[in-house]
């Protein structure tokens, strides 16, 4: 018995050396190195509880294929997806009000919810921000939207819209 | 023993009712808590009817309106929740379901040569799955209805749309676990299941492309059921990872959405084009031309399946570059679907055809699927898109493709195995006649909103220039000539479980184990496990 | 199968659909890596967000990521690799036959797994009282320039979903510990089988690798004050 706990032992003890060492190394200032370290770490440490914990090590190879099918599928993802947005740059701009009227508020409310619900920017440039109980109010920018609503006196729970 | 003595013993095992599938156990609760997958299959079949004549009854509301120039039949809003509800039932409760869960459920074991599929109490999970996804889609419905299309594009549904657009998510969140739980029963039941001599390449193609769906349903499904989560996320909290006023990307929404619903589509058409591997070999009486290509073109279809999905968003800002990379991958997979219409083509040449009702419908998928297919090609053009996207040519393309080709094939395949299934002979004049019916319909549905896209006509519109009034007018008509030849089954098939003649073991002189044992089988399928000597299709009395 | 059935299993018969009892059990394995690979396919839009908000908004979640509890994080690490090994040796027992001594061990999993979401649990009460949370009641106090506030805030609703979800799946997993502890302690065929364990354990080992990727994601960004 105890020859089989041995491996287990010893792998629980590198993962805990692997977390020690990369929860050390963040603090240094190393930049983008960080992130490549602790990554590089999260990677040796998932090996270490896939090939030893899991026994992928001597699993027979279709297990093994099921494990790298989901990896390859993630990386399509990550790697196409990606593709899109390394080729394009974002332009933030302030956003146009749509030519529609404002979402009608107070329709039959199954799951309610109470936030403030924001318009887009009128063409003064402010940003227009409509309650669920009707009121208006216009703040100048988006971070301010999340700072001005918690504390708007303006919100009402009287109505709510459905989810 | 010999196999015709085996097979012989097999057909007197379950040639009484008494010992069939469908008599062991005649209670409710039998059926409700049935672990057997072909009662499931029975389950499904029942359910997913009802939902497509939900689906079917919000497109004859949209045909309607649109017979008509002006927004007069419904507001502009109800319309949105109409075709918001036509796409999910058909999409969710219906379509990616209909072969796999009622056909692939019934035949995959049998095709193998098992008793059953791996994990029947996970199969029977499945279905309750399904039923409460569709039973929470039908509350959002009814509490008011969603007006997001189908696909739910941020922000619209996040910050804007005043529908119930998280119970519509939770509903199809539950259809997903459900679908990924199939998946995950057929994939281990086809490796580690099939009965001694089935080796790889002897396996029948449907289960070939049951497989392949398989796997897509498990590696796709679950991006779809994160992103939903997101969605509602966003919703209920009003944060804003999708949103851009938030410092969010509403294209990272339709990355991750159409990372899942572009293979979705390679689910609902890898069976169709399973059941036409089945019915054609049969009613040309050869084997199919290059089994080989047949299924190592369905393996490709569903890899190059995950690489082509943001051929969805040439127009919506995506990059160019990642456009022109997408619009070649879109062409790529178009290749192995081509080499499959060849094979099929030439597995009929030199064949001795007959046709009967499984066979119109199986001629007429290949051919609408050719159609659709090749419609693919212009969309996947990035140039053609801009002019054809968000138009009625879309709209015609995966029509031709889902309708014209995957219900077809799913009728078709309902027909082949109806003897199997239910141990009766449906009447062929009524099931030629509704093929016809349907092919003729469909066209006529159809073909004309390729004008219309062409024309400019976008789509998800209630009304429109009257320039256009003609070709929605004929479009209209084939609609309820269509709904007509779905009707008809429903009645044929019906009265057959009564009054129609007992089917015997092997009507259609088919190869194949499901053919084998009795119709309908007994509930474990075979006596013994059969023993397989040789390769599928083996029909000798049409040209070699 | 990695080495041959434990001498208990070896007398319960197979599942009616299979022949032998081999075969259910390596249809179970396989099964449960199917599984996986689907469930690392859920988690899968989530860190794709993660790299969208990393590369958008790296000031934003360094300044967020600086408001996550390192201790605790860190510590909770700790429990949940120890919880493995915990599990890896109970599957171990399982297969020897030794059920009561799995039982133990999967009980003592179970009980980590619990630890892991009371320090979790814990970490949230305080991210609650400091603003945290994402919403219109977002406000973090100390740190960060209002510019980050929305970076800052897009990483923690990919905080808490990540965790959250993962502590949903760490909680299916515990039920399922304490389910097998139980199950475990008649003998076989009354009981569950032994090859469960191997199972439950191969789902764990996952919320295990699950985490083991959050954690230098969400606590280890920028504590160099980069």
């Amino acid at each position: 018995m105890e020859r089989g706990k041995r491996p287990l032992i010893l792998t629980w003890l590198a993962l805990l050396a692997l977390l020690v060492t990369s929860a050390g190394s963040a603090w240094l200032p190393l930049g983008w190195l960080n992130s490549a370290i602790s990554l590089g770490i999260a990677c040796a440490k998932a090996l270490l509880v896939a090939l030893v914990f899991m026994r992928l090590r001597q699993a027979h190879a279709l297990l093994r294929l099921a494990a790298v099918a989901g990896l390859v599928t993630l990386v399509l993802l990550f790697g196409l997806a990606g593709a899109d947005y390394a080729t394009r740059s974002a332009v933030p701009a302030p956003w146009q009000a749509p030519a529609t009227v404002a979402p009608r508020l107070g329709a039959l409310g199954a799951l309610g919810d109470t936030s403030c619900r924001h318009q887009r920017a009128r063409p003064s440039g402010g940003w227009a921000v409509t309650t669920p109980g009707g009121m208006s109010c216009t703040l100048a920018s988006p971070a301010s939207i999340m700072q001005s609503c918690s504390s708007c006196s303006k919100r009402s729970s009287a109505h709510s819209t459905p989810s | 023993m010999t196999s015709a003595q085996r097979d012989l013993n097999l057909a007197e095992e379950g040639a009484t009712a008494a010992t069939s599938y469908l008599t062991a156990g005649h209670t409710l609760r039998s059926w409700l808590t049935t672990r057997d997958h072909k009662r499931i299959a029975l389950l499904y079949a029942v359910s997913i009817t009802l939902f497509f004549c939900l689906g079917g009854i919000a497109a004859a509301l949209i045909r309607l309106e649109l017979a008509t120039p002006q927004g007069d039949l419904v507001s502009a809003d109800t319309y949105n929740k109409l075709f918001t509800a036509h796409g999910v039932i058909m999409v969710w409760l219906f379509l990616i379901p209909s072969i796999p869960s009622v056909l692939g459920n019934f035949l995959m074991p049998l095709m193998i040569g098992a008793r059953d599929l791996a994990f029947p109490r996970l199969n029977l999970a499945s279905w309750y799955l399904y039923l409460a996804g569709g039973a929470v889609i039908l509350w959002a419905l009814l509490a008011g209805g969603v007006d997001t299309g189908w696909t739910f594009y941020t922000p619209f549904s996040t910050m804007f749309s005043n529908s119930h657009v998280v119970l519509a998510l939770a509903g199809v969140l539950l259809t997903g676990f459900s679908s990924i739980l199939t998946g995950l029963n057929f994939i281990v039941t086809v490796h580690t299941m099939r009965a001694p001599g089935m080796g790889w390449f002897r396996l029948p193609l449907f289960v070939w492309a049951n497989y392949a769906t398989a796997l897509i349903l498990v590696l796709a499904t679950p991006v779809l059921a994160m992103t939903l989560v997101l969605l509602a996320i966003e919703r209920l909290f009003q944060v804003g990872i999708f949103d851009p006023a938030l410092g969010g990307d509403p294209l990272l929404f339709q990355h991750l959405f159409w990372f899942y619903s572009h293979p979705a589509v390679y689910i609902m058409v890898l069976p169709a084009m399973g059941v036409a591997s089945e019915i054609i070999p049969c009613f040309a009486r050869r084997p199919v031309f290059g089994y080989r290509f047949m299924a190592y073109a369905i393996l490709a279809i569903a890899v190059i399946g995950f690489l082509v999905w943001g051929h969805h968003m040439f127009v919506s800002g995506q990059s160019v570059y990642a456009g022109m990379v997408f619009s070649l991958l879109s062409f790529m997979v178009a290749v192995p679907s081509a080499i499959k219409v060849f094979n099929w083509t030439a597995t009929l040449y030199k064949g001795r055809i007959t046709f009967p009702a499984p066979m119109l419908y199986t001629l007429g998928f290949v051919g609408l699927f050719t159609v659709g297919g090749l419609t693919g090609l212009f969309l996947a053009a990035l140039a053609l898109d801009v002019h054809l996207s968000d138009t009625y040519f879309v709209v015609a393309h995966f029509h031709y493709i889902m309708v014209g080709g995957s219900v077809m094939a799913y009728l078709g395949g309902i027909h082949f195995w109806w003897p199997k299934v239910t141990g009766r002979m449906y009447s062929e004049a009524w099931g030629r006649l509704a093929a016809l019916v349907i092919f003729a319909g469909f066209n006529l549905t159809f073909f004309p909103q390729y004008l219309l896209g062409y024309a400019g006509m976008p789509r998800r519109y209630h009304s429109y220039p009257e320039e256009f009034q003609l070709l929605h007018v004929l479009s209209s008509a084939g609609a309820v000539t269509l709904a007509v030849g779905y009707l008809l089954p429903l009645g044929y098939l019906a009265w057959s479980l009564r009054y129609g003649r007992p089917a015997p073991p092997n009507p259609w002189r088919a190869t194949g184990l499901e053919w084998q044992t009795t119709s309908p089988p007994p509930p474990h399928n075979f006596a013994q496990p059969p023993v397989v000597v040789r390769g599928p299709y083996a029909y000798t009395d049409g040209a070699p | 199968m990695n080495t041959g059935p434990a001498t208990h299993a070896a007398h319960t018969p197979p599942a009616p659909q299979f022949a032998t009892r081999a075969q259910q059990e390596f249809a179970g394995s396989f099964g449960m890596w199917v599984f996986i690979a689907s469930e690392l396919l859920f988690f899968g839009p989530l860190l794709f967000g993660y790299l969208y908000l990393r590369l958008h908004f790296p000031q934003g979640c360094a300044a967020a990521s600086r408001h996550t509890d390192f201790w605790l994080g860190t510590a909770n690490t700790a429990v949940l690799l120890t919880s493995s090994l915990l599990m890896a040796l109970a599957g171990q027992a399982a297969q020897a036959g030794l059920r009561r001594r799995a039982a133990g061990l999967l009980a003592a999993s179970a009980a980590l797994g619990l630890a892991f979401l009371a320090i979790k649990g814990w970490e949230y009460h305080a991210e609650f009282n400091e603003h945290l949370f994402p919403g219109v009641g977002f406000r973090p106090e100390a740190g960060g320039v209002a510019q980050q506030w929305p970076g800052m805030q897009l990483f923690f609703i990919l905080y808490f979903a990540m965790t959250g979800v993962h502590a949903l799946h760490l909680s299916a997993g515990i039920l399922a510990c304490l389910w097998l502890a139980l199950g475990l302690r008649r003998a076989a065929p009354a009981g569950l089988p032994d090859s469960a364990v191997e199972l439950a354990g191969l789902y764990w080992h996952f919320v295990d690798l699950v985490w083991i990727f959050l954690y230098p994601l969400l606590y280890l960004v920028g504590r160099a004050g980069g």
